[in-house]
């Protein structure tokens, strides 16, 4: 039985990530499709169209403001996120329910009902559309993520930890940054995580409060509009390329870090 | 197939004849306008890269585009704009752009300002789709026919919406629910066009309801409902469906690039209607409105890009003269097929479509 | 954490060396309510602007006759989209549908997931486990949309499995994979996976190996041993990653509509077919939004409730 447990769960794993990199590998194989259309069977093969949108000046210039949009809403949201959750672990029963009910309540309202009342909250402030009003937008969605996420090592954490280091005379300042936040550091990965992630794919909200600068999806849904051509899938597997190896390259490089000295 | 011209890049060679045209300052007019900016909504491939460069070049105007990629979310934005309008020029027409006018959110057209509205084609321009409570409110761009999509190696050409609810095609149709609403309306002996309804919102809310009863007793006939032509395209390619509902454009695409399908409008009837520009109301920078619009109808290579990115027939004279033999081909409907059309008519429209609408929940739902 | 949090912290210390830091900080200590409100200030504000102004601005336009109101007209106050709602029977059976579907894909989410996260907290090699995870998350930077339209791609009739089986002349070609409960099941999961994967991996990669070695040399069995560990001391990660996947299905729209058949319409899509039909939906539109939103924040709250009450706080 243990063996079996022990083998099964590297299979189911696998599995997993055979799942999840399938349908993306077809993707990829079909940017390479010498056609203005993604199908099988592919006859012909041609580089063309991920050279095409390398150099296509309005792809990179999305990605670009999708990757600011998608770091500020990141640090807006971890940046309230993060009190918020201490707030609530600090309560109990029904008053935590009813906090969290209103932490949360962003995420249940439909993405388009939110955009909207956000576009109008900002007109009737006077404030312009832009990258910092999407990521105002993007932040919104994200808490509620944020929140749930801290929680589920906060409430776990000891009073005892941070209550030790205190009698050892060290300040708030010191508990947070040498106990709470590296204690937190798994959840703080996902939060992380989850802000770039929800922002880099949302549409809705990007439409609605974006100026002239729109975002890589809002440019993806327009060009969607008149048939998904190879290019498209080209442009998805480019971004999975680099999204990866810059998460490798960051996890390299903090190891190498903690290693070295 | 190698030496074959990707859509975009085709769109792109073209424009540059296209800046060519537009150098002959004497069509552009001289107006140069206090403020130089203009703020547009359009869809993708509706304004090049070179033709807006050569504009700018010529009259000093900076074009701030902003990609859109339907009719209500440009609806809703506005409204959230709530009269404040970013855009100098939107892209809303489309056989629901009465909204639009009913809402005060566009600004009529001043003909005295648009000289080259002569330069659209004779049939397009003084259709009754665009104007509404007698004033024009939008310019055509491209023209969209509605009728069927099918699949040559599978099936003869249909020539009646019967095929739609044939036993033969069952689990290989698909439709977009609204916009088949009006087709199997006439199909069935009623009126699509609701114009003989007008003043009689009993008898029209019959018709719909027996429509609506009919297309969810043929619910099984349909393999899924779509949204976007993109995914009609896809259901073709993939081997999903073999005859569809759907506008010419998608079809246009995928004949060209040599896939068995074919396009027709059944004689039951199809409907027609326009994709274009039109003026916000207020809008900040009227006059280079007005520049942009006359340079854009100014020379048919504008016409004839739009037609490469979206597969539909232009509205603008002259392009058909710069399409290939084999796009001219893929374009052109036979006279039966031409008779068989009718314009959306915009002033009936919002009467029927508001009740097409719920049904369509209906039919969703049941 | 190594030797640059040692730095780090004498960093710390020797900032109290500087006064005016020093008493900042103590006398802060010293007052547990200025202390609160600086912690909260951020947060309620927050709650304030972000989530219930917005809020207020909808349920406002839920109650007015249309919107917007044209210029020169008065401002009519109902409730006939609240009513539309109950009137209308496949309304209701849409919500339904979306709450029972909701409650499934998390269900499986869950189950398909939970021993992906064992695996990557507790299993793999510690020096892998961020890229494995890095890993996992990657497919996550592409579109929504764009992954529905691989998924096409896969199940389609011309699509990848149905050519791969063809290849070994598999009789019965092709299967039915696509716009189905089939597709639908493998696209939600597809989107849902790493908003279970990550709290989980949060919640199992603090639970200390050597409880999980002291009950495996007690002889408790592996399927004891998850009953009794770790799951409860998973506790807080499945309530965590069951809450996101569920405001995330509830929420799904597009996915849906591209992998589901004709039967599958839930309410965010009825939702978004209301806004997408323009016209003055936004009346219609909003008060279904808040009924969406009461039913399901009470439905969260009360799981919330439930699972807090069965086991006490700190038993863990």
């Amino acid at each position: 039985m243990n063996r079996v447990s022990a083998a099964a769960l590297p299979v189911w794993f696998w599995v997993f990530v055979a799942y999840l990199f399938l349908p993306l590998f077809v993707m990829a194989a079909m940017g390479f499709r010498d056609s203005n259309f993604i199908a099988f069977p592919i006859h012909q093969w041609t580089a063309r169209w991920y050279g095409e949108v390398l150099a296509d000046a309005e792809i990179l210039s999305a990605l670009w403001v999708s990757l600011q949009v998608a770091v500020y809403s990141m640090v807006i949201a971890v940046a309230v996120g993060l009190p918020m959750s201490f707030l609530v672990a600090r309560t109990g029963g029904v008053t935590r329910a009813l906090m969290i009910t209103v932490i949360v309540l962003p995420a249940f309202l439909p993405v388009v009902v939110s955009a909207i009342a956000i576009r109008m909250f900002l007109g009737n402030l006077g404030l312009s559309t832009g990258v910092a009003a999407i990521a105002f937008g993007h932040a919104v969605g994200s808490v509620p993520f944020v929140v749930i996420m801290i929680l589920t090592r906060l409430s776990a954490m000891s009073a005892n930890m941070a209550d030790a280091a205190r009698n050892l005379g060290a300040d708030d300042i010191i508990v947070m940054s040498r106990i709470v936040l590296p204690f937190l550091a798994p959840a703080l990965f996902g939060a992380v995580m989850f802000c770039l992630l929800l922002s880099f794919e949302d549409f809705v909200r990007s439409f609605f409060l974006g100026g002239n600068d729109q975002t890589f999806p809002v440019l993806l849904y327009a060009r969607l509009r008149f048939g998904f051509d190879p290019g498209l899938a080209a442009i998805s597997t480019l971004v999975l390329i680099a999204s990866t190896a810059l998460g490798l390259y960051a996890e390299r490089h903090i190891r190498r870090r903690n290693l070295g000295r | 197939m190698k030496d074959q011209l990707t859509r975009r890049s085709m769109v792109k060679a073209t424009a540059v004849l296209g800046a060519g045209a537009l150098a002959a300052p004497a069509i552009i007019g001289t107006a140069r306008a206090q403020s130089q900016t203009l703020n547009v909504w359009s869809y993708d491939g509706f304004i090049t890269d070179e033709f807006r460069d050569a504009f700018t070049e010529e009259t000093g105007i900076e074009v701030n585009v902003r990609l859109v990629s339907d009719q209500a979310e440009q609806f809703n934005l506005m409204a959230a704009e709530n009269g404040e309008f970013s855009a100098d020029i939107v892209c809303v027409a489309g056989h629901r752009f009465y909204q639009f006018v009913d809402a005060e959110f566009l600004e009529p057209v001043d003909m005295d300002r648009l000289n080259n509205w002569s330069l659209l084609e004779n049939q397009y321009a003084d259709a009754e789709w665009v104007s509404r409570n007698g004033r024009i409110w939008g310019v055509p761009m491209v023209v969209v026919t509605t009728g069927l999509i099918y699949n040559s190696d599978v099936m003869e050409r249909p020539d009646s919406l019967s095929a739609m609810f044939d036993e033969a095609n069952a689990g290989m149709t698909t439709y977009q629910i609204q916009d088949f609403f009006p087709l199997v309306m006439n199909y069935l002996g009623y009126d699509g066009t609701a114009r003989s309804y007008a003043g009689n919102p009993d008898i029209a809310q019959r018709a719909v309801n027996a429509t609506r009863d009919f297309l969810i007793e043929n619910k099984d006939k349909v393999r899924r409902y779509y949204d976007a032509a993109t995914e009609v395209q896809q259901m073709f390619l993939t081997g999903d469906v073999s005859l569809a509902a759907g506008s010419s454009g998608p079809a246009a695409q995928l004949i060209l690039e040599g896939f068995p399908v074919g396009f027709t409008i059944p004689r039951e009837g199809g409907l027609a209607y326009a994709y274009g520009f039109n003026i916000s109301r207020n809008a900040a920078n009227l006059d280079n409105a007005y520049v942009f619009l006359n340079a854009l109808l100014s020379s048919p290579e504008n016409g004839a890009a739009m037609v490469r990115s979206t597969g539909f027939n232009s509205a603008m004279q002259g392009v058909e003269d710069l399409l290939t033999d084999a796009e001219r081909q893929v374009l052109s409907l036979t006279d039966a097929e031409r008779s068989a059309l009718t314009w959306v008519d915009v002033e009936t429209a919002a009467f029927i479509f508001d009740l097409i609408d719920v049904a369509a929940e209906e039919i969703r739902a049941a | 954490m190594g030797v640059s949090g040692l730095a780090m912290t004498r960093l710390l210390v020797s900032a109290r060396g500087f006064g005016p830091y020093r008493n900042a900080v103590d006398a802060l200590a010293r007052r547990p309510a200025l202390r609160f409100a600086l912690i909260a200030a951020i947060p309620v504000g927050w709650i304030l602007i972000a989530n219930l102004a917005p809020l207020v601005q909808m349920v406002a336009i839920s109650f007015q006759d249309r919107y917007p109101v044209p210029p020169d007209e008065p401002t009519l106050w109902t409730l006939r989209h609240y009513a539309a709602f109950f009137d209308t029977p496949h309304y209701l059976s849409a919500f339904v549908r979306s709450f029972v579907f909701a409650t499934l894909a998390t269900l499986l989410t869950l189950i398909v997931v939970f021993p992906v996260a064992y695996y990557l907290s507790k299993v793999a090699p510690k020096g892998r486990r961020i890229r494995l995870l890095l890993l996992v998350i990657a497919p996550f930077w592409i579109s929504e949309i764009v992954r529905s339209f691989a998924w096409i791609l896969m199940l389609a009739n011309r699509g990848a499995v149905n050519s791969f089986l063809d290849l070994f002349g598999f009789p019965g070609l092709p299967l039915d994979l696509l716009y189905n409960n089939i597709s639908l099941t493998i696209g939600v999961l597809y989107l849902t996976s790493l908003y279970m994967l990550l709290p989980l991996y949060a919640a199992l990669e603090k639970i200390d190996d050597s409880v999980l070695q002291a009950a495996a040399d007690l002889g408790a069995s592996p399927v004891k041993r998850l009953i009794r560990i770790v799951l409860p001391l998973s506790r807080d990660g499945i309530v965590g990653g069951c809450t996101l996947v569920f405001l995330l299905v509830i929420g799904l729209y597009a996915m849906p509509q591209l992998l589901g058949g004709p039967d599958d319409t839930l309410f965010a899509a009825t939702i978004g077919q209301v806004f997408s039909r323009a016209g003055d939906a936004w009346p219609l539109g909003s008060a279904f939004s808040m009924i969406l939103i009461g039913v399901a924040l009470g439905y969260v709250g009360l799981f919330a409730l439930l699972f807090r009450s069965r086991v006490p706080r700190g038993s863990a």
